[in-house]
């Protein structure tokens, strides 16, 4: 008798234990910083400017430096970014037709702040956050919100997200005297060509993320898009078929939707392969579609090699026509080439750099990636971009 | 008629290889939790979708710029 009372007790005990060592695992938090820091290169050359009619050059540098910071702690997360785009353009330069003036140095500059909070229970994380992107000629003030659920079986993640812009397309924060107007070419500011400076951009992502086996994930990820107000770029011309001349004229209203369908796949002990296929429509009359791979391969524990590969072709949009094609009875009209029917191709390469066992605070992961990119109506561009990672671990075993 | 069904077959293939997978036990993870495996985009890899965004006249699912900006040079 006295043995069946020790067993329970026993029983009962261990019970105990195992309860408080859970209790103990789940209240462990997570105290890190992770910094990082990114610098983008990008040249660019064709010759279809939309500044002076889909004639021209658009040559092109971009100098792209970015710094951001996640703070981990508890369940909370903080993510903070800030960045410029100094760009320099031949392109724009055109404006005005005048030689190194202001419009040919322009710069972009950016910062988001983000907020996360994990539910480890109900493995739901939710997060919202604002940010702000300043130029010349445009101010966008953005605002997201998003939740991402993961399955109890950690075998399934849904994401959402909502994304608003509200952007203003006047001329002038840059040279001090506040935003007052649109900027035309110089040859047609003799008349407002449109009666809205505003641009309204509201997106919806969603996501869904499925482990298939031991070494396959599949990713269904889409996103539509409503764009409202000034569509049109101010500054791009359009050349008639009679000799006459304006400014881009585009629908008020633009709706996008897209889907794409990503699969990692661990082929062996050292390579991983990515392939995405990514299907667009819109009511511009736009239609593309693209096929992306990224192949890992693993070189050692602390190198891994990445080329990658990406083709798209495009449909015209109904309102695109090159220089001097357009009938200046029509409604809308646009002579950029970003609008036009085109296949483009991007070959790359990269490598990933993880120095396992340094000093907690030092550098975690290099990142650096190449890429050339084709367009098949002339227009080429190269890229560089490098990443440095560093995080601090500031945990205290439980 | 085959051309019609073409997509409907896709999906139909994505949504079977989707319900047939089984739950994984923490040791069979090694592949799937590696770094390389997962969905998230880079920093780097983010910039190259940001100037497709640009260049091209449409939207990617994937790699969704957060910030806004003109994007007219």
């Amino acid at each position: 008798m006295k043995k069946r009372y020790l067993l329970v007790g026993s029983l009962a005990f261990s019970l105990l234990l195992s309860r408080a060592q859970n209790e103990t695992s789940n209240s462990f938090k997570v105290n890190e910083t992770e910094v990082e820091l990114v610098y983008s290169h990008y040249l660019q050359d064709g010759d279809n400017s939309a500044v002076t009619g889909g004639e021209g050059t658009e040559r092109l540098t971009v100098y792209g430096p970015s710094f951001s910071l996640k703070r981990s702690f508890g369940n909370n997360v903080i993510d903070f970014q800030l960045g410029a785009d100094i760009i320099s353009s031949a392109s724009t330069d055109n404006i005005d037709f005048v030689v190194s003036s202001a419009s040919r140095l322009d710069a972009r500059s950016y910062t988001n702040i983000n907020y996360s909070r994990v539910f480890e229970k109900s493995k739901l994380s939710i997060n919202g956050g604002i940010g702000f992107s300043l130029e010349s000629d445009y101010f966008s003030f953005g605002k997201f919100l998003g939740a991402t659920k993961t399955s109890e079986d950690d075998m399934q993640t849904f994401s959402a997200q909502l994304q608003i812009f509200n952007d203003d397309l006047r001329w002038g924060r840059l040279q001090g005297d506040g935003p007052h107007q649109l900027i035309y070419p110089i040859e047609l500011r003799f008349q407002e060509w449109y009666d809205d400076y505003h641009r309204n951009s509201y997106n919806l992502n969603l996501g869904y993320t499925r482990i298939i086996d031991q070494r396959n994930i599949i990713g269904l990820f889409s996103a539509i898009s409503l764009q409202e107000g000034l569509l049109a770029t101010p500054f791009h011309r359009v050349l008639f078929n009679d000799g006459t001349r304006a400014v881009e004229q585009l629908p008020s209203e633009r709706y996008k939707g897209t889907v794409a369908v990503k699969w990692n796949k661990f082929i062996r002990g050292n390579i991983i392969t990515k392939s995405t296929v990514n299907s667009y429509v819109d009511n511009f009359g736009v239609v593309g579609i693209s096929l992306d791979n990224e192949t890992a391969i693993k070189l050692n524990a602390k190198w891994t090699l990445v080329p990658s590969f990406r083709f798209y072709t495009q449909q015209a949009s109904k309102y695109f026509s090159p220089i001097r094609t357009h009938s200046p009875n029509s409604e809308f009209y646009t002579s950029d080439f970003d609008l036009s029917k085109f296949n483009t191709f991007k070959v790359g390469l990269g490598w990933n750099h993880s120095p396992y066992g340094q000093k907690n605070g030092s550098l975690n992961a290099f990142t650096m990636r190449y890429f050339y990119y084709h367009r098949s109506n002339g227009l080429s561009a190269h890229s560089l971009s490098i990443s440095l990672q560093f995080k601090k671990n500031r945990n205290k075993a439980p | 008629m085959r051309q019609r069904l073409k997509p409907y077959i896709a999906l139909l293939l994505i949504g079977s290889l989707v319900s047939c997978s089984a739950s994984l036990k923490p040791y069979e993870r090694v592949y799937v939790n590696d770094q390389e495996m997962q969905m998230n985009v880079s920093s780097v890899q983010n910039f190259g979708y940001y100037v497709f965004s640009i260049r091209e006249g449409s939207l990617t699912a994937i790699g969704q710029k957060g910030g806004g900006g003109c994007g007219c040079n």
